[in-house]
């Protein structure tokens, strides 16, 4: 069919016949066949009345010729959604009810969509990021420590770039430097990357440009430095004109050529290129690595497995005796972590939702038994059972799609709050926000809950028995049987979904108080960090800064309000240490063995109140001359002494050196061996959820920085002391920079990002359950009182024949408390079996029958009050008053 | 007189179109022209005629124009477009052989099967 022809044919649909034509036209055949009537013999009006027996109504004509056009279904439709519409207002409660239980379940199942589509199918925003993977051993010999990031020598790198399956890599070597050219001096970590980084992740810079590989030909140039986000904002502030500006690093200057997006979060701090490193420097590169497409996991495992294992031949000491390699995706540690727990909270929202569709079901259905004389009415005027039940979809479907409108703008500003609360929860790479695919599932699951909550009350309905409706006199005496049996087995659903969620909810918020209220090994309670930098140029030697420190301790001591004061260069938990190789006389390692160095004063212990078990703690004179002895944790003695005879060992790290005098100042023999003289008991030192790291605590006059911390416990709030702190520290220096942001070890623990997910998450589900509770308990509430008042009658004549009160309240109770217990077990029983999945995707081994028992009582108690309010108030009411009730 | 036969809906609607084939009609003109040829014969369905009108219309094989009727009274006249012709010869066909099949079926005897 042509274009023309098809429009034609499609233009009476577009452009219909006036209502007027068409009548007009009607008219005027039908005069003419009267007259022909009369022409015929038959009389004026049984000429008139035959054209219209034959012909049809005039005022009809316009339905039948839209009819005939095919008109018919928009006309319905349209029809039945402005009624739909005009009995929403008509019922503002009824209507605020059920849209506001649809807007809370969609809306959440929309925000918990967006967060799933943001964090798992788009977490990072490198190009082919499904491609990128890094390489990972696990230890054969100690399977409990965390698998580590691979490190390779230089040559063996560019073996890698030369196997099948690899496209391309990068790798980055990062040392630790210095702000130099300003007055107090501060640590970056300087990263150098490979050229090719541009290339590989295509993430367009914030400002200026990336490291590109013309970067390393510009060798007489100023060596170029790009920023990321953080250390932007931190050091700049966030000021747009860095670029061009010279950035002094360990006294060789850079140009600052551009600065990343907040979600590039690659390496930390500063990056320049790879070439401005000298290839005997570069020590251990970090790799990652591009498989090529269509390359699978597996066979670039094999295939680099067997490179790795010739790396091992070469140089043993790198790699552990035993080990496995595989390759993991960069986004498969965030993935595992997080991802069951989305896909958790995301059941729970849509169970959520079902509740809140199995309200609107309700309620209509509630609704519905007052209109039966209407549906009633319309059957007897010939609709059939399946226009009743299309209209009645209509309506179902204009509360839902109003309800998910609202759903929408509340889903918005939800995931906005979230993510304002908890910034940096998920990989900060991923950005949340309200898109196209997640507004297309939100109608999507409009439309499909319209037609779930619709469709039970709408077949229910259609289908009255227009005999005894019309006959009846709007008294009953007992309600439809069939009517109540849905209602029980919805409200029935509904506490048992309900259960469920306050069940799940109940695990994850256990299981959150139970890693805050995990034993951290030190107490963190009334203990502040006050972080002590040195200026450059002062206090030049061991003993001076030594000295220095010691004073200060002395002084901070004195200040009212203090009970403890202790010194740490590196040992400020839930994260302490440096992670350096280690060596026991006596016992020889074929690999590579790593412990946490701690430098303290002897005072840390009682200061974070960690026990000494076994042996003794220095004394000063031992610690102002920086002796070589050191004390171990548990961690370390059970591990590497299983016989008990720890104390007297002889232990040393010697990469332990002083690799630049003029930031560090240590004893003469820093890697030499140490005395192990005592044992105490183990404190977290590697983040809140990993195990601990054996541990070494030595003298810190043996080895300092340019500067150190003050651990200071006090009785009342720590921060409350701080002014006086930094007046006692002034006292000694009055040039001391003292006012960085001191937080209190709780805060530091609070910001670790376990801490925040779990926090989330137990938020989260905490707020889903109370939601669902709230609305199981709206619907039973409108099913008791809705069922009270239609047997007000029923209860007059009861009372007037002779029931006491509590009989009455009995027979309402007692039917929906069968209901609500049925619900109860069902929901129990649906929740143990899902417990083991549950436990095992939120990672916490939290179980404890507590929490279902109180979860139990306390729907009870609420579905109680439930049932009891409505009662109180039919059984309130005059006999004689309810038996006239209609 | 013999009894009238029943039309179905879909017969109208040829019927009609052979009426206009014959020159352009108005409404009740079609309508006494279907029963001058049938010779009285068709009862049309009650409330039938205008919805076949309507859907021919719609089809494009009959096109309507608003005139001047016999006695100055403004109607509107049908006239059969080229798309209607077509189809009125493929339905006449169409018919005319299905009449032919059916009778031919129940006019066979017994010892012919």
């Amino acid at each position: 069919m042509s274009l023309l022809a098809a429009v034609r044919k499609l233009w009476p649909s577009i452009m219909p016949r006036t209502p007027s034509d068409v009548e007009e036209e009607f008219c005027s055949t039908l005069n003419a066949y009267e007259e022909h009537l009369i022409r015929q013999g038959l009389s004026e009006e049984d000429a008139r009345r035959k054209a219209r027996i034959d012909l049809g109504q005039p005022s009809v004509q316009n339905e039948t010729y839209r009819n005939a056009i095919g008109l018919r279904l928009f006309d319905e439709l349209s029809g039945d959604i402005r009624f739909g519409l005009r009995s929403l207002l008509k019922n503002p409660g009824f209507s605020a009810v059920t849209i506001l239980s649809l807007a809370l379940g969609i809306g959440a199942t929309t925000s918990m969509f967006s967060l799933i589509y943001a964090v798992l199918l788009h977490p990072v925003p490198y190009a082919d990021w499904q491609r990128l993977t890094y390489p990972i051993y696990l230890n054969d010999d100690q399977p409990t420590s965390p698998e580590r990031w691979f490190f390779l020598t230089w040559p063996q790198y560019q073996q890698l770039l030369k196997t099948t399956c690899v496209e391309d890599a990068v790798a980055d070597d990062d040392i630790t430097s210095e702000i130099t050219g300003q007055d107090i001096p501060e640590e970056v970590t300087l990263t150098y990357i490979t050229e090719n980084v541009g290339s590989f992740l295509r993430v367009p810079a914030l400002l200026g440009r990336n490291i590109q590989p013309s970067d390393s030909e510009a060798a007489h140039q100023q060596a170029p430095v790009v920023l990321s986000y953080d250390f932007w904002m931190r050091h700049y502030n966030g000021a747009r004109n860095v670029l061009g500006q010279s950035l002094e690093l360990d006294h060789k200057p850079y140009t600052i050529v551009g600065v990343m997006p907040k979600d590039y979060a690659w390496e930390p701090d500063v990056y320049t290129p790879m070439s401005l490193l000298p290839v005997h420097e570069r020590s251990y590169v970090l790799p990652v690595m591009k498989l090529k497409h269509g390359v699978s996991l597996a066979r670039a495992d094999a295939e680099i497995g067997a490179l790795v294992r010739q790396f091992a031949k070469e140089t043993p000491q790198d790699f552990p005796l035993r080990f496995r390699m595989h390759l993991e995706h960069i986004t498969d540690r965030i993935v595992t972590a997080v991802g069951h727990t989305l896909v958790l909270l995301f059941t729970a929202v849509v169970m959520l939702l079902i509740i809140g569709c199995t309200n609107c079901s309700i309620l209509l259905l509630a609704r519905g038994m007052s209109r039966q004389s209407e549906f009633a009415v319309r059957a007897a005027l010939g609709a059939s059972r399946y226009r009743i039940v299309h209209q009645l979809l209509v309506e179902a479907l204009v509360l839902s799609i109003t309800g998910s409108l609202l759903g929408i703008l509340l889903a918005y500003w939800m995931a906005k709050l979230i993510f304002s609360l908890f910034p940096d929860v998920f990989m900060h790479e991923s950005v949340v926000h309200i898109n196209l695919p997640v507004l297309a599932f939100s109608i999507a699951l409009a439309v499909v809950s319209g037609f779930l909550f619709g469709l039970l009350p709408s077949l229910r309905m259609s289908r009255p028995d227009v005999s005894k409706v019309m006959q009846a006199s709007g008294r009953k005496v007992a309600g439809h049987s069939g009517q109540a049996r849905s209602l029980s087995a919805l409200i029935g659903a509904q506490i048992a979904l309900a259960t469920v969620i306050m069940g799940a909810a109940g695990v994850a918020i256990g299981g959150f108080m139970r890693m805050t209220h995990r034993n951290f090994g030190y107490d963190p309670a009334h203990v502040m960090s006050v972080p002590i930098p040195l200026h450059r140029h002062s206090y030049l030697t061991r003993e001076e800064r030594a000295g220095y420190f010691k004073l200060l301790q002395q002084k901070i001591a004195a200040v009212p309000g203090i009970t403890a004061v202790a010194v740490s260069g590196n040992a400020v938990p839930p994260e302490s240490g440096a992670n350096l190789p280690f060596e026991i006389l006596g016992i020889p390692s074929a690999q590579r063995q790593y412990l946490r160095t701690n430098f303290i004063s002897a005072e840390y212990f009682s200061t974070l109140h960690i026990p000494l078990q076994q042996g003794r703690l220095w004394d000063e004179a031992e610690s102002s001359r920086g002796a070589a002895v050191a004390v171990i944790n548990q961690t370390l003695a059970r591990r590497y002494f299983p016989y008990g005879n720890a104390i007297g060992q002889q232990i040393r790290t010697p990469t332990l050196r002083v690799d630049n005098p003029e930031q560090m100042v240590g004893v003469a023999d820093t890697n030499g061996w140490l005395q192990v003289i005592g044992i105490v008991a183990d404190s977290l030192n590697d983040g809140l959820d990993k195990p601990v790291q054996p541990a070494l605590y030595v003298p810190y006059p043996r080895f300092m920085w340019m500067g150190n911390q003050f651990l200071i416990r006090t009785q009342g709030s720590p921060l409350a002391s701080l002014h006086d702190v930094q007046r006692a520290i002034l006292s000694v220096n009055s040039d001391q920079q003292t006012d960085f942001d001191v937080r209190d070890l709780n805060q530091r623990i609070q910001q670790q990002p376990e801490f925040k997910q779990q926090r989330l998450f137990s938020i989260l589900f905490g707020l889903f359950s109370g939601l669902a509770l709230a609305l199981a308990l709206v619907g039973l509430y409108s099913v008791v009182s809705y069922s009270v008042t239609q047997r007000t009658n029923e209860f007059g004549i009861r009372m007037a024949l002779g029931a006491q009160r509590t009989h009455v309240l009995w027979i309402v109770c007692h039917n929906i408390g069968i209901t609500v217990c049925g619900g109860l077990l069902a929901g129990l029983l649906i929740f143990f079996s899902l417990h083991r999945i549950l436990i095992h995707w939120t990672q916490n081994s939290y179980s404890s029958p507590l929490i279902l028992a109180a979860v139990a009582v306390l729907f009870i108690l609420c579905a109680a009050l439930a049932c009891i309010i409505p009662a109180m108030r039919a059984t309130s009411v005059e006999p004689m008053q309810a038996v006239r009730y209609e | 007189m013999t009894k009238p036969v029943e039309l179905p809906q879909g017969t109208l609607e040829v019927l009609i179109l052979k009426a206009v084939s014959l020159g352009p009609l108005h409404g009740y003109g079609i309508l006494l022209r279907i029963q001058q040829i049938s010779g009285e014969r068709l009862e049309i369905l009650q409330g039938s005629f205008y919805t076949a009108i309507y859907r021919l219309e719609r089809h494009g094989w009959i096109k309507g124009e608003w005139g001047e009727s016999e006695n100055n009274r403004r109607a509107r006249f049908y006239s059969l477009t080229a798309a209607g012709g077509r189809q009125l010869t493929a339905e006449t066909a169409k018919w005319i052989d299905m009449a032919a099949v059916v009778a031919g079926i129940l006019n066979k005897k017994a010892d012919e099967i």
